[in-house]
């Protein structure tokens, strides 16, 4: 399991590496590497553009059989208000194309997310092989 | 903070967008090609992409502001070598691609914008 | 006829039983501690009945297993009933020399003496594994057959999707088809859909997405094979097909691609 803190730009990039990495490890396929990396790549820059701080942990898992890497997105950011709203497409906010959170679950085979605002935010996701 | 190399070649600005590109190198990136044509006058852009292995919607907006603005300039712009894996992730971020003129390779990439290659013997 | 009920078997013959029965059974405690083995079982895993009582049934299984095993006795004794298990996973077990055993179990609760125990059979399933692994190879096959990309004219390929269209044949199609456009440079590809056998809102949105992706990846797409009732379902079921060129046969696409060749 490594934890990335996302502290400036190149963290997104570092972290979006890694997860690339960690699922070439465990054998997954091109297309499959490359959603994740993405995914990770927009839910880092989220923490980076949003929040004060915050880190990444990805981790290899495994679970009834099947491998898979889980990623968790932990930010000490302002929290988002309205998770609905958020998770729609379409929704934006500030200067850019919105949080991508949609994007990033449909590239996900699982996501889930927590937030409270004026605490942070807890996004996890997992790719299973 | 390097900036991104354009080439030009007779009426055609050219240029590689490299593998980890940042919000700054960004910055420059429409930057530069939009001085590059004001200058030269060049009328049309290629933008190649084939050293991106992951596009995500921070990219994909670079790219297609970069091309909006060229147009707006006036100038011909294609984007080549969209890799088969970005393109199916790009769908699936549900990013609205479509103002962008794609081609698979260079040479497609010179014919959309009206050229084609010829040996003088 | 004697009655059922009335009919009384003899103590060995019961015992027979188990002991003949021609699939393995064993019979173990709450601790997972084999406290009978009949012979089947025996001479599936080159034990004598000896060797096998007071083991544990981990004996029985590949090392890797073993862990995951104990936990899974405990919640069976916590839920005591019937269970089949291996029909969804591929249980293996292992034999005295070491040599791994497709096998299917069955578990069944049992009282003795106040005490619950488990009757837990074991069937070699080597020529179903098999016949399951072949089955998979083919079809992987028949997906590849069944969705040939094939290269009619320089730059001009024709995908014919015949039969169902569910959304992991989509997936796999899209990622076939952008990856062999790349190859092969395609600056056409022809969608033929003559042999689909059903166009429903969720097959118009596998089609869309595929020729999206084509565009995007600065190729034309031209959908044909467009029967009079398809055009009907399309337009019934809402479905804008946008500035996708279409054509009612093969032949008309072709030439269209042709044509779009040339304007290049």
């Amino acid at each position: 399991m490594i934890r990335i803190k996302i502290i400036d730009e190149d963290d997104i990039i570092y972290a979006r590496s890694e997860a690339r990495q960690f699922a070439e490890a465990e054998g997954f396929s091109l297309m499959e590497k490359t959603r994740l990396a993405t995914a990770v790549s927009e839910l880092a820059r989220n923490i980076y553009r949003y929040a004060t701080s915050g880190q990444v942990e990805i981790e290899a898992i495994n679970g009834e059989g099947k491998c898979g890497i889980v990623c968790r997105f932990i930010d000490q950011g302002p929290g988002i208000e309205n998770i609905e709203q958020v998770m729609e497409d379409g929704f934006s906010s500030g200067n850019s194309l919105g949080f991508g959170l949609p994007g990033a679950k449909r590239l996900s085979d699982h996501f889930s997310i927590k937030s409270v605002v004026g605490q942070g935010t807890h996004i996890e996701i997992i790719k299973w092989k | 903070m390097k900036n991104i190399p354009v080439l030009k070649l007779g009426s055609i600005l050219f240029l590689t967008v490299p593998e980890n590109m940042n919000d700054a190198m960004a910055q420059y990136l429409e930057e530069d090609v939009l001085q590059q044509l004001h200058k030269t006058g060049a009328e049309a852009v290629v933008i190649d992409i084939s050293s991106l292995e992951i596009i995500d919607s921070f990219m994909a907006r670079v790219i297609t502001e970069t091309v909006q603005t060229t147009k707006v300039m006036g100038a011909r712009i294609v984007v080549v070598g969209m890799s088969s894996v970005a393109t199916i992730t790009l769908l699936e971020l549900g990013l609205d691609m479509s103002d962008i003129e794609t081609a698979m390779d260079l040479e497609s990439g010179l014919h959309k914008l009206g050229y084609r290659l010829q040996t003088i013997k | 006829m004697a009655d059922k009920t009335e009919v009384i078997f003899s103590q060995e013959f019961l015992y027979s039983i188990f002991d003949l029965a021609p699939i393995g059974i064993i019979i173990a405690n709450s601790q997972g501690v084999i406290e009978d083995a009949n012979q089947y079982i025996c001479s599936l895993t080159d034990y004598e009945s000896e060797e096998l009582v007071g083991q544990k049934v981990e004996l029985l299984l590949p090392e890797r297993f073993r862990g995951g095993h104990v936990a899974l006795r405990d919640s069976f004794f916590a839920h005591p009933t019937i269970r089949m298990m291996g029909r969804n996973r591929e249980l293996n077990a292992v034999t005295k020399s070491g040599s791994e055993l497709p096998i299917e179990v069955g578990l069944a609760p049992i009282k003795s003496d106040g005490d619950l125990k488990v009757i837990v059979t074991i069937t070699d399933v080597t020529m179903k594994r098999e016949a399951d692994n072949k089955m998979r190879a083919l079809s992987i096959e028949l997906e590849e057959v069944s969705t040939p990309i094939l290269e009619v004219w320089e730059g001009v390929a024709v995908v014919p999707i015949i039969g169902s269209l569910d959304t992991d044949r989509a997936q796999k199609l899209l990622e076939s088809t952008l990856a062999k456009m790349k190859d092969a440079r395609f600056r056409v590809t022809i969608l033929d859909i003559t042999g689909l056998t059903c166009i429903d809102t969720s097959v118009a949105h596998h089609l869309l997405r595929l020729t999206a992706a084509i565009g995007l990846m600065g190729g034309h797409s031209v959908l044909t094979g467009i029967s009079p009732e398809i055009a009907k379902t399309i337009v019934r079921l809402g479905v804008d097909l946008g500035e996708l060129k279409t054509c009612s046969t093969l032949a008309r696409g072709l030439n269209y691609a042709i044509t779009v060749l040339e304007e290049c």
